[in-house]
């Protein structure tokens, strides 16, 4: 059994032939399937299928509307619903009362909720329910442009007025609601009939999850949702699209071909690998060529796919890179903005997203497929092509030109972080330097945090370190909730949230209150600078008008009031305290550690330095509404 | 000031469209348009013209005026963000920009207003010390307090303002009582 396996992984042979050898091996079918997942590169086959002309898989439902929708959320495997309730999804929570396989997780801001269900989302790879009133819908909205944009199966769900008396313009109907979703869902749709609602349910799930993913919208009219109907619920199986692709098979050898014979190529990568858990796929692909890999850079990604500490990482992706130089083979794994075009390189891009693909920047060569199955389908054909001994002299020799680069790198970063170490407040340098130390190797970090683009270089992410989950288009108010929903996901990990002053109060403390009613056990950090501080050097020296001119920051200053967000926290129900020694981050983190062991979740308001322009002034425009009274009310 | 880059470099910082892009040989003949040519010549410049503008033009640069130390943060600053100075070129990227667009390096094009200073014991130290990188209107432009001004002055001493510990303390007191809000 033991050569069996070596010649699956060294020798490429076909995970049939190594499911069949290990069959005749004794192995059960599923243990078989459970050997090869583990072994990888090829992710597992789709179960047997089953068998719906003897109706397996189907139930019939007979009761509310909301009835039927929960029946199939609840078919669909959904554990989990993120809400706020109205009188008019009354029906959902009716239902609920007999529904116990769902847990309700309630949230106090539509925003909130969204952003807890796009939490967990992203963490468990299945889809996150949102369910709001549809008066506080665009509450919500705001949270739904993250999961659009980062391609997150969020299904947000309102109950929309009432078929009836749509058009009468009762007070707080506005009717029609969907099309306001139009630009940021995949789908969105307005039930028509209650025994319909299943039917639209499972269709609301299938667009959300079948890749490339995204948010979907639905609205199921109140009245519809409190008839008496009957229909079928359907399992997830019957109406799921698996979506395995394989690249064509020419473009796999050409790949291979290229990525061989190249003088000096580059690997950069995106959150497609996140999306199709592509993570150890490209590290063999990487460390079987010797390739060096760019991770992403400014704005626009939400996780970090290739482990930072793995000799071939090379830092945030520039089209004119020092190292490796001149690149001619540019092969981008699942990122948008790495398609920019490298002077003098041929560009490859592989994606799951054929409207992603090639959409800014020219491309030489664009394949669409699961990145888990075209990357191990390169690595197949690479090792085809040439001989291992061959491979290693190739991957050696590239390898060691990188390692010798991330070693000048790694000692640059701690100069860096000793010179902007001044001892006395906290900088960005210290506090990644510190949370590095403090944060558990295991750690879900999820990050809304502006200024912490600084910091993130000094902590180690991906593989077997810390997971980042951020946002792509940084619409703030986001981190707190989403680690939330994270923390649901993966229960046994440390999940730790960190947000600029900013951020904080764009989404909080409302997150708060959730974390601590379901006693969810995260570190919630608030990186305080009292500012927009990035804005700010954003403002003055990008824009560079009148503002810098006059130093004069109209906008950006956050003191005066200055918010306590651990007094505020404690007014949510969670435990906080303030840091403004860089000595004592340890000692506050290792109090958050205690609490979260305990099983509470905890506050720690950090309080950092301001930097870069204008950094120093706390000069607002002053008004005072008091002093314009003439009589005093 | 003078707006050297007029196009939306927001976007070439937020979504990485190469903008202002210039490459090393042009940065050498001196053929890349703008972007090259606000570089003035000097030891290294084309690391600086081809570095420091894949993100954003060189409008947050040359704006600015500072010593050493305070370009020597900014650059860190920039490295941590990605941009491509390796550890043997820090040194020499921070003294191009301390040279050239160091304290006393005039804006070229541009005339700083004038702005007569309320007597008292200080101000000549405001005028000689304080429009070395900026007019003195962004000095008097804002009522600040004691604290805020404690504040600023420290940073423009780090950044180069040329003043001795007596002579800040001389500063922060003029700048408080006649330059503080009522
Ligand atoms: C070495 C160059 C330099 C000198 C000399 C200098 N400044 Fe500045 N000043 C700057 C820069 C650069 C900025 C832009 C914002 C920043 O970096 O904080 C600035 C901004 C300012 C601002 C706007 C508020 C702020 O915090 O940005 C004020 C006020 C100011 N300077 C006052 C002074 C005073 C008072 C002096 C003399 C004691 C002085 N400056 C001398 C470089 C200088
Ligand atoms: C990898 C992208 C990138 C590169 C390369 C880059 N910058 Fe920046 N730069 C940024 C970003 C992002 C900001 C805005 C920072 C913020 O949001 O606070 C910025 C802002 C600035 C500012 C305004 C002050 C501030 O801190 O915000 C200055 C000055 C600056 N850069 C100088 C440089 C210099 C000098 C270089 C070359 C050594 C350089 N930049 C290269 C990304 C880059
Ligand atoms: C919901 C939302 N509103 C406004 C913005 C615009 N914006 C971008 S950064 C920023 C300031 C963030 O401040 P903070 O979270 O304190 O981050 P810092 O730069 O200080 O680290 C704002 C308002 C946004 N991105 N999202
Ligand atoms: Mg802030």
């Amino acid at each position: 059994m033991k050569d069996l396996i070596r010649q699956y992984i060294d020798a490429g042979i076909s995970r049939r032939k190594l499911m069949r050898g290990l069959s005749a091996a004794g192995f059960t079918a599923a243990a078989a399937r459970t050997v090869a997942d583990a072994l990888g590169p090829v992710p597992a086959m789709a179960a047997e299928p089953g068998n719906v002309g003897t109706g397996q898989g189907i139930r019939e439902v007979t009761g509310t509307g909301g009835m039927l929708y929960m029946q199939q959320l609840k078919s669909a495997g959904v554990e989990y619903i993120f809400f706020n309730p109205s009188t008019g999804d009354a029906p959902f929570y009716d239902a609920a009362v007999d529904v116990p396989e769902i847990q309700l997780i309630k949230g106090i801001q539509e925003g909130a909720v969204v952003a807890m269900a796009d939490g967990y989302a992203r963490l468990s790879g299945k889809v996150g329910v949102a369910q709001i009133a549809n008066v506080g819908l665009p509450n919500g909205m705001t949270q739904l442009v993250n999961s659009w944009k980062d391609r997150v199966p969020v299904l947000l769900t309102v109950a929309a007025f009432g078929t009836e008396t749509a058009g009468r313009d009762y007070p707080q109907d506005y009717d029609h609601q969907e099309p306001m979703l139009s630009p940021i869902t995949k789908y969105f749709w307005l039930a028509e009939s209650a025994s319909g609602i299943a039917d639209v349910t499972r269709r609301a799930i299938k667009f959300a999850t079948t890749p490339p993913t995204g948010p979907v919208f639905l609205s199921i009219p109140d009245d519809l949702l409190r008839q008496q109907v009957s229909a079928q619920v359907w399992d997830k199986a019957l109406f799921s699209v698996p979506m395995r692709i394989r690249p064509d098979k020419d473009d796999v050898e050409t790949v291979a071909k290229l990525l061989i014979e190249a003088k000096n190529p580059l690997i950069t990568v995106g959150d497609g690998i996140t999306l199709s858990h592509a993570e150890m796929e490209v590290v063999r692909l990487a460390e079987l060529l010797g390739i060096p890999v760019a991770g992403q850079s400014g704005l626009g990604y939400w996780s970090k796919p290739f482990p930072t500490t793995n000799p071939l990482y090379v830092g945030p992706f520039v089209p004119q890179s020092r190292f490796p130089g001149a690149v001619d083979v540019h092969f981008n794994i699942g990122d948008q903005t790495a398609e920019r075009t490298m002077r003098g390189a041929r560009t490859i891009t592989m994606r799951v997203d054929p409207i992603g693909a090639a959409h800014t920047w020219p491309v030489d060569m664009a394949m669409v497929c699961d990145i888990r199955l075209g990357v191990a389908d390169i690595i197949a054909a690479v090792q085809a092509m040439a001989t291992a001994p061959r491979l290693k002299q190739i991957a050696d020799a590239r390898a060691a030109r990188a390692r010798e680069y991330n070693a000048g790198m790694a000692k640059m970063r701690d100069t860096i972080a000793k010179d902007l170490n001044n001892a006395g407040s906290i900088t960005m340098e210290r506090l990644g330097v510190e949370l590095e130390t403090a944060m558990e190797k295991d750690t879900i970090y999820v990050s809304d945090c502006d200024s912490g683009r600084t910091m993130d270089p000094f902590m180690a992410w991906g593989g077997a370190d810390k997971t980042y989950i951020s946002t792509g288009p940084s619409i703030l108010g986001w981190a707190q909730a989403a680690s939330t929903g994270a923390k649901l996901a993966r229960p046994n990990m440390p999940v730790v949230s960190a947000t600029g002053d900013g951020s904080a109060l764009f989404g909080g403390p409302q997150p708060l209150w959730s974390q601590a009613r379901y006693a969810a056990p995260i570190t919630n950090i608030v990186v305080n600078n009292r500012s927009y501080n990035n804005e700010r050097n954003r403002i003055w020296s990008i824009i560079a008008g009148e503002q810098f001119r006059a130093g004069k920051d109209m906008t950006c200053y956050n003191g005066s009031p200055d918010v306590d967000f651990a007094k505020s926290a404690q007014a949510f129900g969670v435990e906080g305290e303030t840091v403004s020694d860089p000595a004592k981050i340890q000692e506050s983190m290792k109090r958050a550690k205690r609490a979260n062991i305990e099983g509470r979740p905890y506050l720690l308001d950090i309080l950092v330095d301001r930097e870069g322009v204008g950094a120093m002034s706390e000069w607002h425009p002053p008004y005072s509404v008091a002093a314009q009274r003439t009589r005093k009310v | 000031m003078t707006r050297i880059v007029r196009a939306a470099v927001l976007a070439g910082l937020v979504f990485c469209v190469p903008m202002a892009t210039v490459t090393a040989q042009e940065a050498r003949e001196g053929k890349a348009g703008f972007a090259a040519s606000v570089f003035p010549d000097g030891p290294d410049r084309e690391l600086v013209a081809v570095n420091c503008t894949q993100c954003h033009s060189p409008q947050p640069i040359v704006q600015l005026r500072m010593n050493a130390q305070g370009w020597r943060n900014q650059v860190y600053n920039m490295i941590l963000r990605g941009a491509q100075i390796g550890p043997g070129q820090i040194e020499p990227v921070v003294t191009y920009l301390s040279t050239v667009f160091g304290p006393g390096q005039p804006f070229p094009g541009q005339t700083l207003p004038q702005v007569t200073l309320a007597a008292g014991e200080g101000s000549n130290l405001v005028e000689g010390g304080c429009q070395l990188c900026h007019g003195l209107d962004r000095v008097t432009a804002t009522p600040r307090s004691h604290d805020q001004w404690q504040l600023i002055v420290n940073r423009m001493a780090f950044v180069g303002a040329p003043l001795d510990e007596d002579q800040k303390k001389t500063v922060v007191a003029y700048l408080s009582a006649h330059y503080a809000p009522k």
